[in-house]
């Protein structure tokens, strides 16, 4: 159980442009974010469009350095590591995209595609590329014959397995997958999930898995993050969340999941309005506009993340609100 | 059993082998496709033939003047000789062997004002989209001062600069074509610089120029092909006006501009002096169109048929 990432109050504005003569406002994508992941495990990040969660896969393989906070890859922190230093540690954190039709290069052969990893950061030869390129494609359920193929020869499904194979190609400690299913017909995605949890078990890769499906999420995750406007509301086992939330807004997510059996059926929550502008997130607890039980220190003070009930949780009134 | 397995393994492999032809013949089958890109390949081999073989092939020098053979009309014509089969123009020189000659010339031209223009723009353009703040700035606001210059007008600016001469006139047709080029390509590795394949491949750890020739720019290929065969007709043509102001190639060389500009004055009275030196580059320029349409079919792995 050895920790390979670990994020300390990871934090990601950007500047956009107001028009003339108005200063560039900031967009506070990220807000914060702290926790860890460890080897083998998966920790899903859920929340509603636009509460950052595809900013964090971004701060996370590296792409984008974070505006604050710190990254620690098995201990190493990127923001003080030199060039070749960050050149070994982008290949411990690779990502799978949501979509498969944009994820792979058009005019690239997918035997080319998949040796490139290889190619540019191992000395193997061309043979013995090719060699661990195969076997990698016979492992996530693709033929021989598909490695001298384009990518619009394919199918969603196949493909996100071919996307699958490049992030593994370079046995990676950490995957990002960023929505990998949502693109996906339904019958492919359980396929693709199985894939997913099949390799991690071989390879002991941890999983940042980001969904909005949180029946995926209930299937795949070991840890589950629930993010509103840049932070972590919620960060617990997923086991401990699913049977008791606690926040209101992961008390609404929950209670959305549809299903088929009537007593799993939760009491819907509805919550109001739309998610605020990150350019101008409300004052206090982000949530309190849509929140049901806000009152005014929510409109003031910031809640931080607490231990309450085997989790951390960002909420003023988590006692009295599920007392 | 285990030699069944083996033994479908390696027909399978073989399978393999056979239904996946070599780079080129994949190119050639794609090519060959298209029947137009193909009678282009067959005509520009032809004239690309005759220009190199051009002192066999030609009946005539093409600078000798037949003083008693003035603007002969071509050997179909009434007053038409079949010594000359294409007639003569004004100083009685053959237009047959002119225009093979002319060839050697034109198409030498045309090549190399579109490879003066086309790395340049390509590197420029590709520079301007990976660094769009500052560098990309800097390429793009030159290139819109070049746009907004007369052509015609920056290229005889240019060539006062570096002196008259083919070379330099190539050198002048490139530069002000040079602009196009760079938005071209700086437009479409933009579009392509967001694309999560992009992305896939920095993760992975592509350096710069990994990411800019190998990544980006054989998507970005198709619009730059299509302009690229386009402004070789251009090329010709600019080089034929430079010539035209004594800028570019000068008068007894045979060159396909320069024999249009030149025998203008006497589209009235003998047609064929002016027509087959335009017949000529447009059948070229028609053939090279065509054979560029082939090339981005070919080169475009969408276009092929699933193998």
């Amino acid at each position: 159980m050895s920790t390979v990432l670990q994020a300390r109050d990871l934090t990601r504005y950007y500047d956009v442009a107001q028009g003339f003569f108005k200063p560039a406002a900031q967009v506070k994508a990220l807000n914060g974010v702290s926790f860890e992941l460890t080897a083998g495990k998966t920790l899903a990040v859920v929340g509603e469009s636009g509460c950052g969660k595809s900013t964090l896969a971004r701060q996370l393989t590296l792409i984008e350095p974070p505006t604050a906070g710190s990254l620690l890859l098995e201990g190493q922190d990127a923001a003080t590591a030199s060039k070749a230093e960050l050149k070994a540690m982008r290949t411990k954190v690779q990502m799978v995209f949501q979509n498969p039709y944009a994820s792979l290069n058009p005019r690239q052969k997918i035997g080319t595609q998949l040796g490139e990893p290889l190619e540019i950061n191992t000395s193997l030869s061309a043979s013995e590329r090719e060699e661990r390129v195969r076997a990698m494609m016979t492992r996530v359920g693709l033929r021989p014959e598909h490695y001298y193929r384009y990518p619009h020869m394919f199918s969603g499904g196949q493909r996100q397995r071919i996307a699958i194979a490049r992030a593994m190609m370079l046995n990676p400690r950490i995957v990002v997958a960023d929505e990998p299913t949502s693109a996906l017909d339904v019958s492919i995605q359980a396929q693709v999930l199985n894939l997913f949890m099949d390799l991690q078990e071989e390879f002991n890769t941890a999983y940042v898995f980001i969904s909005h499906n949180l029946a995926v999420v209930e299937h795949v995750a070991d840890e589950l993050m629930v993010m509103y406007l840049g932070r972590a509301v919620e960060v617990g086992a997923k086991e401990k969340i699913y049977s008791r939330p606690l926040h209101p807004y992961t008390q609404a997510l929950l209670s959305a999941t549809p299903s088929i059996h009537p007593e799993d059926r939760r009491i819907k929550i509805k919550i109001h309005g739309e998610l605020p502008s990150p350019l101008n997130p409300p004052s206090g607890c982000t949530f309190h506009k849509r929140c049901p039980f806000a009152n005014e220190r929510c409109q003031q003070e910031v809640p931080e993340l607490r231990a309450l009930d085997e989790r951390m949780i960002a909420c003023h009134h988590a006692e009295n609100i599920n007392s | 059993m285990t030699n069944a397995n083996t033994s479908t393994v390696a027909s399978a492999a073989e399978d393999a082998a056979l239904s996946y032809p070599s780079p080129f013949k994949e190119f050639w089958q794609g090519f060959s496709y298209n029947k137009g890109a193909v009678a282009g390949l067959i005509f520009m081999s032809i004239v690309l033939l005759c220009a190199i073989l051009a002192p066999l092939v030609a009946p005539y020098s093409p600078i000798e003047q037949y003083r008693d053979h003035l603007l002969t009309p071509p050997a179909w014509l009434d007053g038409g000789s079949t010594a000359f089969l294409l007639g003569t123009d004004e100083l009685g020189r053959d237009i047959l062997s002119r225009l093979i000659y002319g060839a050697r010339l034109s198409l030498f031209i045309g090549l190399c004002s579109v490879l003066l223009a086309l790395i340049p723009g390509v590197v420029l353009g590709l520079l301007a989209a990976f660094f769009p703040k500052v560098l990309g700035g800097v390429i793009m606001r030159v290139m819109d001062i070049m746009m907004a210059l007369p052509s015609l007008l920056l290229a005889v600016a240019i060539m006062a600069i570096l002196g008259p001469g083919l070379m330099n006139a190539m050198i002048a047709i490139a530069t002000v074509s040079l602009p196009a080029y760079v938005r071209l390509t700086r437009a479409s590795a933009m579009t392509e610089l967001n694309r999560d394949y992009v992305t896939a491949s920095r993760v992975s750890g592509a350096g710069l120029f990994r990411l800019m020739f190998n990544t980006v720019l054989p998507n970005c290929m198709a619009p730059l092909i299509v302009h690229a065969t386009m402004s070789f007709s251009s090329a010709i043509l600019e080089i034929a006006a430079l010539g035209f102001l004594g800028l570019g190639v000068q008068p007894p060389t045979p060159e396909w501009g320069t024999m249009l500009a030149s025998a203008r004055d006497y589209i009235e009275r003998a047609w064929w002096v002016v027509s087959l030196p335009g017949l000529t580059i447009l059948l070229s320029v028609l053939a090279i169109n065509l054979m560029g349409d082939g090339l981005r079919d070919a080169l475009d792995p969408k276009l092929k048929r699933a193998a």
